[in-house]
């Protein structure tokens, strides 16, 4: 069986970098703790199947149903939540040294049984970045993404190097940046291999306008990027969430974040045309 | 079948398990799954390919594989395409396909004809991804002519070891009750859409295909009777289109359907979300309500003949001109080579407005019979406009709805030839010593039943090659410069004539070297200008700016951009956004908000200049906004107001993987006011109006006088000393 989720895995640690002058990546990092690896309790799928062997041989597989979206939420914010436009549009990828863009993947098990967006590994300690559309919209809302490592254990997948920020617009004519963090209540999940660590920044408020998820590795070992969301802020049910490590209120840009957008935003050209074929 | 007491008790608590962990499959065809032993049965009594092995392809059937350059792969590779799994899905093996696998079919699918013929089916796969996803569809080609690919979609079955079905949804196996599919095609869904991405693509990415079956449902449901557009839901029912004078199920001609509840509710739903919350058009966005309310019919409704158009209906009430419904499959065009424009009959007794030919250089029956000047007096025994609100389907029209029968006039003679309609086109012969228009008697009439004249060789499998053609109409009856390439979208050139330099250009592309003619062409400026821009396919903010720089001044010719910031956003928040904007530079660090401010040389901006207008949008929208505040002489010759498309726009996702994307406005724009005054209101949904409605006469035509370039040219020749 190849899904295996971890309900609990330890404090996780905000580790500031200083930023790299030598690239675009911003400063935040993710880090994770390895330590919890180990710690893994068996999910239901797994249950069946010991239950299963304990009577004889299993099904080789069950029917289940599966949404068209999978698990993701009908409202969620992001323009392109499957990456189906890596066209600028809904995400862009942001590389100096990239030849090839990044990749849409299809694989049996995902975070919210979506599609996932590889990031391939760099040579030359490069960065290799990817940004995403929101539409705010003032309310309370939740962003999330899953960012995953294709690894042998879990010592070799930490997101040593990965940060994800959001670049917000608020209605006081400020722009402000949110690291976001990984999420203690969410379990850590080895799917196809690739050791899932969800991100969030939590009650985000007050932003207009496109904001934007901003998700760089540097240096670029392969991020796999998978069930963007971007909701109405939900309370936690579950009384965990004073647990839960608070995100810092958002902050003003860098002048490496300023020129990150401006290196985006030239890859863009405002488009004022019919999209379709002419009427004749 | 249960063969033992321990495979019952298996049986019970899988089926308690599965209850607690996961909600019922969506339909009862879990009967050809074996939840004992996980695997999947064909039906014996159906057809099937069970992809074990190369071998495993019944009689007649054959493969090909091409690359992703479309090099075909040599047969000899093919064994090695094919995965031996024992404890697979169903049978012994699955195709292993994707990624350097790009392309496959199975050809010989019309083989089974005798089988299915008559029968109403279904085709279903199911399909293991492991990096790739390959879009899976079925293909008729009558007579060796490619006509339409039915794709498969997800039916919401799948296994808990990654397995997906796809499924046709029900469709009848002969199209038009003649033609059975001839292949079933396979392609690498993320390879096709590099083309117009910056995605990358892993060549080893593969996706696994296995349990490919057809299912008889009985007997075909679409009549073999004859039928107009007007008929087709009287004759073709709740799951058919009138194609070519034949009833053919609508899945084949706009795609497919959602068949499951489940899924069919959670696409609309997100497709509501999408426009709702994407949609920048302030006009637009207060339809939001009413397009929500007609989108939710559909959730009742799952006829095949209604779900397509009501969407194209539902975004048509947007009055966003950017914004277009997403497709998910595209039947074969075929053309009409002539050209129709909006214009008056005014040789007929009461001048009616009516579509006129402006141009028949191709062949064909219609093409080799009409002439200029000929009005297309009806349609199926309805006037042309009434016939094209009956034709919604066929004839898609966004943006302002004033301008809707001016766009609709070129669509209409392809309309009729898809649905089989009957064209009627009057004739007024005048010699030259005729005075007036032709009496009642005096006009000619001349019939084109395109059921006859392409449908019944179509469905003979002879198409006749002159619907292969495609003539681009650009809504001018004449050109000047009449240059080979005046219909490009990145042309620009001139003439001169006397004192007045006639400009033409389709749009504001804003590429390189269109932005060096405008310098060139408009530095130093002429005596006056007629700039014709007629078929105004906008562009980007450079070439709009490239061009109003030098027309205008920037006092009364900027704009800002806006995407909809909410309800709070008011005049104190857009001084704010435009500080922001001074202060950055960028749109991204703003929300979004972009000011296009013209700061160019304004080299013409005292010049008259006549604007002639029929077919604009978005670029030259702005260009027409702007034109309306200049000082000097200016005046608009159209037949009716641009299209009302002011705001950047954008495709919207991929969610139905479909041919063509849907697309909407992600924002609304405004003129801009030094205090920032809002006052003079979003732009979007209200087209330009023109200073003088021009439409060409059909007297003119009979001259080979282009009527609006006249009247612009005697009005410019008023404005010189």
């Amino acid at each position: 069986m190849t899904i295996r989720s971890i309900r609990h895995f330890g404090l996780l640690v905000l580790v500031l970098l200083a930023t790299s002058m030598s690239t675009g990546c911003p400063s935040n990092e993710i880090t994770t703790d390895a330590s919890s690896a180990d710690a893994s309790i068996v999910d239901a799928a797994t249950q069946n199947d010991q239950l299963f062997d304990s009577i004889g041989e299993a099904p080789l597989r069950r029917l289940i149903e599966r949404p068209f979206f999978g698990q993701m939420p009908l409202n969620n914010r992001f323009f392109d939540p499957q990456f189906s436009m890596v066209t600028g549009a809904g995400w862009l990828q942001i590389c100096e040294t990239c030849t090839e863009g990044p990749i849409r993947l299809f694989l049996p098990h995902t975070p919210d049984e979506q599609p996932l967006l590889y990031l391939p590994a760099l040579s030359e300690e490069k960065a290799h970045c990817a940004w995403g559309a929101i539409k705010s919209n003032a309310e309370s809302t939740d962003v999330s993404i899953w960012l995953g490592r294709r690894a042998a254990s879990a010592q070799e997948a930490q997101l040593s190097g990965v940060s994800a920020t959001l670049y917000l617009y608020f209605q006081d004519g400020t722009q402000r940046a949110q690291t976001l963090l990984a999420d203690s209540a969410e379990p850590r999940q080895v799917l196809e291999d690739i050791y899932w660590y969800r991100v969030v920044a939590e009650e985000v408020t007050g932003s207009i306008g496109w904001s934007y998820l901003y998700v760089c590795d540097q240096p670029a070992q392969g991020l796999y990027l998978a069930a963007p969301r971007a909701v109405a802020h939900q309370e936690s049910k579950s009384g965990e969430e004073d647990q839960r490590l608070r995100p810092p209120p958002p902050r003003p840009l860098t002048a490496l974040e300023r020129n990150l957008l401006k290196r985006m935003e030239k890859r863009k050209q405002p488009v004022l045309r019919s999209p379709q074929p002419d009427p004749s | 079948m249960i063969r033992s007491p321990t495979q019952l008790v298996r049986l019970v608590i899988f089926l308690l398990v599965s209850t607690n962990l996961y909600t019922s499959p969506p339909d009862s065809r879990a009967a050809t799954f074996d939840p004992v032993t996980g695997r999947l049965l064909l039906d014996p009594n159906g057809f099937g390919i069970s992809f074990d092995s190369l071998e495993a392809l019944p009689n007649g059937m054959t493969y090909q594989f091409f690359d992703p350059k479309h090099v075909q792969l040599p047969a000899a590779d093919f064994p090695a395409f094919f995965q031996s799994d024992p404890l697979g899905l169903e049978g012994g093996g699955a195709l292993r396909f994707g990624g350097a696998i790009y392309k496959g079919y199975i050809l010989g699918l019309d083989s089974l004809a005798s089988r299915f013929g008559g029968k109403r089916v279904e085709f279903r796969v199911w399909q293991k991804m492991l990096g790739a996803q390959a879009t899976i569809g079925v293909q008729w080609r009558p007579a060796g002519n490619y006509a339409t690919t039915l794709r498969f979609r997800r039916t919401g079955r799948a296994t808990d070891d990654g397995w997906h079905e796809f499924s046709s949804g029900p469709v009848d196996f002969l199209l038009g009750g003649e033609f059975a599919p001839s292949q079933v095609v396979f392609f690498d869904l993320d390879i096709y859409q590099k083309r117009s991405s910056y995605l990358g693509f892993e060549s080893s990415s593969r996706t696994l295909i296995d349990a490919f079956e057809i299912i008889d449902l009985g007997a075909a449901v679409l009549p073999q009777t004859p039928c107009t557009l007007l008929s087709e839901k009287e004759v073709c029912g709740p799951e058919g289109f009138c194609q070519y004078g034949r009833c053919v199920d609508a899945s084949l001609v706009l795609g497919h359907v959602p068949q499951d509840e489940k899924i069919r509710n959670d696409y609309l739903t997100r497709l509501k979300f999408d426009i709702s919350t994407f949609e920048g058009g302030r006009l637009p966005r207060t339809f939001l309500d009413e397009i929500e309310t007609l989108l939710d019919t559909l959730k009742q409704n799952s006829g095949a003949a209604a779900f397509w158009p009501t969407i194209h209906d539902a975004i048509s009430r947007l009055r966003d001109g950017h914004a277009f419904p997403p497709q998910p499959d595209r039947w074969s065009a075929k053309y009409v080579p002539v050209c129709l424009h909006l214009g008056m009959a005014d040789l007929l007794p009461q001048s009616p407005t009516l579509p006129l030919v402006f141009s028949a250089i191709a062949p064909g029956p219609l093409a080799s019979t009409l002439q200029e000047g000929d009005a297309l007096a009806s349609i199926d025994g309805l006037p042309p406009k009434d016939w094209a609100k009956k034709a919604a389907r066929l004839v898609y029209v966004n943006g302002d709805p004033e301008a809707a029968t001016v766009f609709a006039a070129p669509k209409l003679v392809e309309a009729a030839l898809r649905s089989g309609s009957t064209l009627v086109f009057a004739r007024c012969e005048r010699k030259p010593d005729d005075i007036g228009p032709c009496t009642a008697a005096e006009v000619q009439y001349l019939t084109f039943d395109m059921a006859t004249l392409f449908g019944t060789p179509f469905w003979a499998g002879e198409a006749p090659p002159w619907a292969d053609t495609r003539q681009v109409c650009d809504f001018r009856f004449r050109r000047k410069p009449d240059s080979p390439d005046a219909t490009l979208k990145t042309f620009a050139g001139y003439v001169d004539q006397e004192s007045i330099r006639t400009l033409l250009i389709n749009g504001t592309p804003g590429d390189a070297q269109w932005l060096k003619d405008i310098e060139q062409f408009l530095s130093p400026a002429p005596e006056a200008l007629l700039l014709d821009q007629r078929h105004g396919l906008g562009g980007n903010t450079a070439g709009m700016e490239a061009l109003l720089s030098h027309l205008t001044s920037p006092e009364n010719s900027s704009f800002e951009m806006l995407p909809f910031f909410g309800d709070l956003f008011d005049q104190a928040a857009l001084l704010l956004a435009r500080a922001c904007y001074a202060l950055t530079k960028y749109q991204s660090m703003c929300g979004g908000f972009l000011p296009v401010k013209l700061e160019g040389p304004a080299s013409a901006k005292g010049i008259p200049v006549a604007l002639l207008n029929s077919y604009d949008v978005s670029g030259n929208d702005f260009v027409s906004a702007a034109m309306v505040q200049r000082s000097a002489p200016t005046r608009i010759f159209s037949p009716g107001p641009t299209m009302g498309a002011f705001g950047i726009t954008s495709s919207l996702p991929r969610h139905y993987q479909g041919v063509a994307l849907g697309s909407i406005q992600i924002g609304d724009a405004i003129m801009a006011t030094e205090d920032g005054d809002t006052s003079l209101g979003y732009l979007t949904g209200k087209g330009v109006a023109p200073h003088e409605v021009v439409l060409q006469k059909q007297s003119d035509a009979l001259l080979g006088i282009d009527t609006m370039t006249l009247r612009a040219e005697t009005w410019l020749k008023e404005q010189l000393p």
